[in-house]
């Protein structure tokens, strides 16, 4: 059984399309990261996912049956994201004694290290909190919640470097704890690449990229060096995008690279490297028309 | 492992300022302004429409609960199902509190003479004299009829937006305005006083006709937040 399971998903709202055909499914217990832009499609991906949104057409699983309405489903799910609204008076024990009577697999105690290593007044009214102190609520929340399927949509808004380091650390010991599917969606791409299994990219509401993060690696390269001999070597080559600095050029290239590129690309006299994930991601989302499989 | 129902009553029975703070302090401010009045005006045996801002704080209760509630249960990933059925466990129970505080408070107005200054606060028009127990069950209808008025509303808010609300209202206020319009070009409104004459409802089949039009409100708000969304 997949954890999640979209077939030709597509939403839209008067002719626009958020999502367009997204087809994907997720595995149990592995850790996929959902990258794009702003306004890629991700946080609409995720709410059609919990049935808090109704997909235009397609067809959304979770856990083998459609979400709408099915609470032996959405048991399994926790889902944060940046935006969640929490009642006027409630208090930060407030949300987390009803999270904890809403899943299972609650962990009372990961849930009171976390109030210890983020700092987090339990008495505190959630109103009250600064930006960075109400995601580590959501943050809590959703590690705690030891959730079969649990999305983080950009959990970290307003957190500190230090904050995030414990939110990281704690995902993974949680996540060696007890496996579980987990989605993280995020902008600070280098931050969390280390942590991602898979990776999906989204792009104006379609899935470019589908691919494991070890593949990646080798999925694209850099090559820099005097312009006219980077020029040289790109002959024929699958360019993602170009960086001139005087006679100095980078060029991102997708496709393997292999030994004998490398070997060519030294006897040339130029640095070749694998793209980072989030240069390969800027460079596939970066352009003005979208990125198109083959596109030079 | 409770229920999701269950979860969902107790998240909205924490916050005891919306269910019982807030609307017995706006009730019993009324009561003491006019209580004072008695004491010092000294007029004889008046009555007031004190009563009426409970049952509207319950109408605005009504309305602001999904605001404040909806989106943060679907975002615990509750099912819209178990997040109506748990809000109007939630509220009944509050609002049967409220209708047995009345009452016990009704009981004791009038074995006080209205408070020892002719004071009618927490009597209903042509309920003085029936009892408690039709006075309980009187107040609890007109309570939950209140507050499920507001749901549909707060319901019709969330599923459709502000277009939406403006949109019925216009709508409501079009056909209401024309239908006494009508009425009024044709002369029938001696037919229609008339008519409501000859039905002649009596108290216990008055609240009976809003019990039935509180599950109709209480029918149509759940098919609208079936169909509601939470964007963001």
């Amino acid at each position: 059984m997949h954890a999640a399971e979209l077939k030709g998903l597509t939403k839209s709202y008067g002719g626009q399309h958020a999502l367009d055909g997204i087809t994907l499914k997720m595995e149990e217990n592995r850790i996929y990261g959902l990258l794009g832009r702003n306004g890629a499609g991700k946080t609409t991906l995720m709410h059609v996912l919990t049935a808090q949104l109704f997909a235009t057409s397609g067809e959304v699983k979770v856990f083998g049956s459609d979400p709408f309405e099915n609470e032996e489903a959405l048991r399994k799910i926790c889902f944060i994201k940046e935006s969640q609204k929490y009642p006027e008076n409630f208090r930060v024990c407030d949300v987390l004694a009803v999270a904890s009577s809403l899943y299972p697999r609650w962990s009372a105690e990961t849930a009171e290290q976390l109030l210890k290593e983020f700092r987090l007044p339990q008495n505190k009214r959630v109103k009250k909190l600064s930006r960075g102190m109400l995601s580590a609520v959501g943050i809590i929340v959703g590690l705690a919640s030891r959730a079969e399927l649990t999305l983080f949509d950009e959990p970290y808004l307003g957190l500190d470097a230090v904050a995030r380091e414990i939110f990281y650390r704690n995902l993974i010991q949680e996540y060696a704890e007890l496996p579980r599917t987990i989605v993280l969606s995020s902008h600070l791409i280098d931050e969390v690449s280390g942590l991602l299994e898979h990776i999906y990219l989204i792009d104006r509401g379609r899935l470019i990229l589908d691919e494991e993060a070890e593949l990646l690696r080798s999925r694209a390269y850099s090559v820099a060096g005097p312009a006219a001999k980077v020029d040289a070597f790109l002959g024929g080559r699958s360019v993602l995008g170009k960086e001139q600095l005087g006679g100095f050029l980078r060029a991102s290239v997708l496709g393997e690279l292999g030994e004998g590129g490398m070997a060519a690309a030294r006897t040339a006299g130029l640095e070749a490297a694998p793209l980072s994930l989030q240069q390969l991601v800027v460079q596939m989302t970066g352009n003005e028309a979208g990125y198109e499989e083959g596109s030079a | 492992m409770k229920s999701r129902t269950a979860t969902v009553a107790l998240m909205h029975a924490r916050d005891k300022w919306t269910w019982l703070f807030i609307p017995w302090m706006v009730l019993l401010s009324s009561f003491i302004v006019n209580f004072a009045i008695g004491l010092i005006a000294r007029p004889e045996n008046f009555t007031t429409g004190g009563l009426m801002s409970i049952l509207i704080y319950m109408l605005v209760a009504g309305i602001v609960v999904i605001h404040q509630t909806f989106s943060f249960a679907l975002g615990l990933c509750i099912t819209r199902r178990s997040y109506f059925a748990g809000t109007v466990a939630a509220a009944g129970g509050y609002i049967l509190l409220s209708a047995v505080l009345l009452a016990v408070l009704l009981l004791l107005e009038q074995a006080t003479e209205g408070w020892g200054v002719g004071l009618h606060f927490f009597e209903l028009p042509y309920l003085s004299d029936s009892g408690a127990g039709l006075a309980l069950w009187t107040f609890f209808i007109l309570l939950l009829f209140m507050f499920f008025g507001g749901l549909t509303i707060g319901s019709l808010f969330r599923r459709f937006g502000k277009q939406g609300l403006l949109f019925f209202f216009l709508a409501a206020t079009l056909v209401f305005g024309g239908w006494t319009a009508v009425v009024t070009a044709m002369d029938w409104w001696r037919g229609v006083g008339g008519w409501l004459m000859k039905l002649d409802f009596t108290i216990v089949q008055t609240t009976f006709l809003l019990l039935a039009c509180t599950l109709v409100l209480a029918a149509v708000s759940y098919l609208l937040l079936r169909r509601a969304t939470v964007q963001a």
